[in-house]
């Protein structure tokens, strides 16, 4: 009897689970972008997963869908390549008001060093560079893509609100540094989750804002290239559910 | 007659778009309530704290960022709570632009002083929610990249 009513409450627990899944699985609609084919293609390719969950985290391409792709990244150690993140971080808008000599005060490289070195034994930061005509004038640029290891939860209210956890960075020609200029002008940088994806030929990047009760959210979809920018938004409407770390 | 003159660097014209939207909006460093009724928190030129998209965009200027791979999986935890603080602290209503700056400030002060974050120098030397003129243009550049639109709604 005591086992048949331990088996009952896994059953009753794993239920829930599925209704909540299926309950934050929620809804998209087009709101800026309509008649655009980019934008009606992404918006079936969202449709063509009604169990999964929102887009905060993953967002996953249809196979059938083969217009879609993604780009080629080729891993790029991490460590030999860490200089890379500190020029990323030197070239902040923000920073760039300093001196080199200021800036070394204000964050010291060596602490930086040794602050990544800890980091890296918590979480598996990686690395890696795709191929693409950011700028759209018909050479390819080295894109860098990082991703800092963040365990992203679509299921966490502050994931669902504000993810993170990406990072994109146009390369010099060289492959290396950045190139903050070109960087800034092209790519949103971190904010959002971005990734890249592909449609019949042309780069795009995908972003996530969501509030903070996981009813609203919206999604980007905007061109790399700076002129003319095609843009497509995306409106999530979920369930007022969320579940409990 | 009128000669149009056309520009042809983007950059220039980026300049001069951020420029004239800066004279109509006025440049705000500090939180204020927008003439909206219901008034919105917002800074920067008009930037819509409300709006998720653009809170985001603001937040990563000001390095509000739980996933800064600088942070340790603590300080990301910590730093999770105050970006919640934040956000739930703009969903709420102010009498006046004061009382909303006291509110923002009072976190990012905790934020500031929070022994577990002590060591980064990013969020020990952030106390107060205002937006310095660089941030102002970099987040502009942000928000006109990824989320602005002509008929986008307040969330």
């Amino acid at each position: 009897m005591k086992t048949m009513k331990r088996g009952s409450g896994v059953l009753l627990g794993l239920l829930w689970v599925l209704i909540a899944d299926v309950a934050t699985a929620g809804n998209y609609t087009l709101v800026v972008g309509k008649g655009i084919e980019v934008c009606q293609a992404y918006l079936r390719n969202l449709h063509s997963f009604p169990m999964h969950p929102p887009v905060v985290c993953e967002r996953p391409l249809n196979p059938k869908l083969s217009a879609f792709s993604r780009p080629k990244w080729k891993p790029l150690e991490f460590w030999p390549n860490r200089h890379l993140l500190r020029q990323a971080l030197r070239q902040r808008p923000s920073n760039l008001q300093y001196s080199d000599e200021e800036y070394e005060k204000l964050e010291p490289y060596d602490k930086w060093e040794s602050n990544i070195r800890e980091r890296m034994k918590e979480r598996n930061m990686t690395l890696a560079t795709a191929e693409l005509d950011v700028d759209q004038d018909g050479k390819k640029d080295i894109v860098l893509r990082f991703d800092t290891g963040w365990p992203c939860d679509p299921m966490d209210e502050g994931n669902f609100a504000i993810p993170g956890g990406i990072e994109l960075y146009v390369l010099t020609p060289d492959g290396r540094g950045i190139d903050g200029k070109s960087t800034y002008a092209t790519l949103p940088v971190r904010a959002g989750r971005p990734d890249v994806v592909g449609y019949k030929g042309k780069w795009y990047v995908t972003t996530w804002a969501g509030d903070m009760n996981f009813t609203e959210a919206q999604l980007d979809i905007i061109t790399v290239e700076s002129v003319p920018r095609q843009r497509c938004q995306f409106k999530y409407t979920g369930q007022a559910q969320r579940r409990h770390p | 007659m009128m000669n149009w003159r056309t520009i042809t660097d983007p950059a220039i014209y980026r300049q001069q778009r951020f420029d004239e939207i800066s004279l109509l909006e006025g440049v705000r460093q500090f939180a204020y309530l927008d003439t909206a009724r219901p008034s919105r928190p917002s800074i920067g030129i008009g930037f819509n704290l409300k709006d998720s998209g653009v809170r985001t965009q603001v937040f990563e200027v000001m390095q509000i960022n739980a996933q800064d791979p600088r942070l340790s999986p603590a300080q990301q935890a910590s730093e999770q709570g105050y970006i919640n603080q934040l956000v739930v602290a703009l969903s709420l209503t102010y009498l006046n632009d004061a009382a909303l700056q006291l509110a923002l400030n009072n976190i990012m002060i905790q934020r500031s002083i929070d022994p577990i974050l002590a060591n980064q120098a990013h969020i020990t030397g952030r106390s107060s929610f205002d937006l310095q003129p660089t941030d102002i243009q970099t987040a502009y550049n942000n928000i006109i990249l990824t989320f602005c639109s002509p008929n986008r709604r307040s969330s």
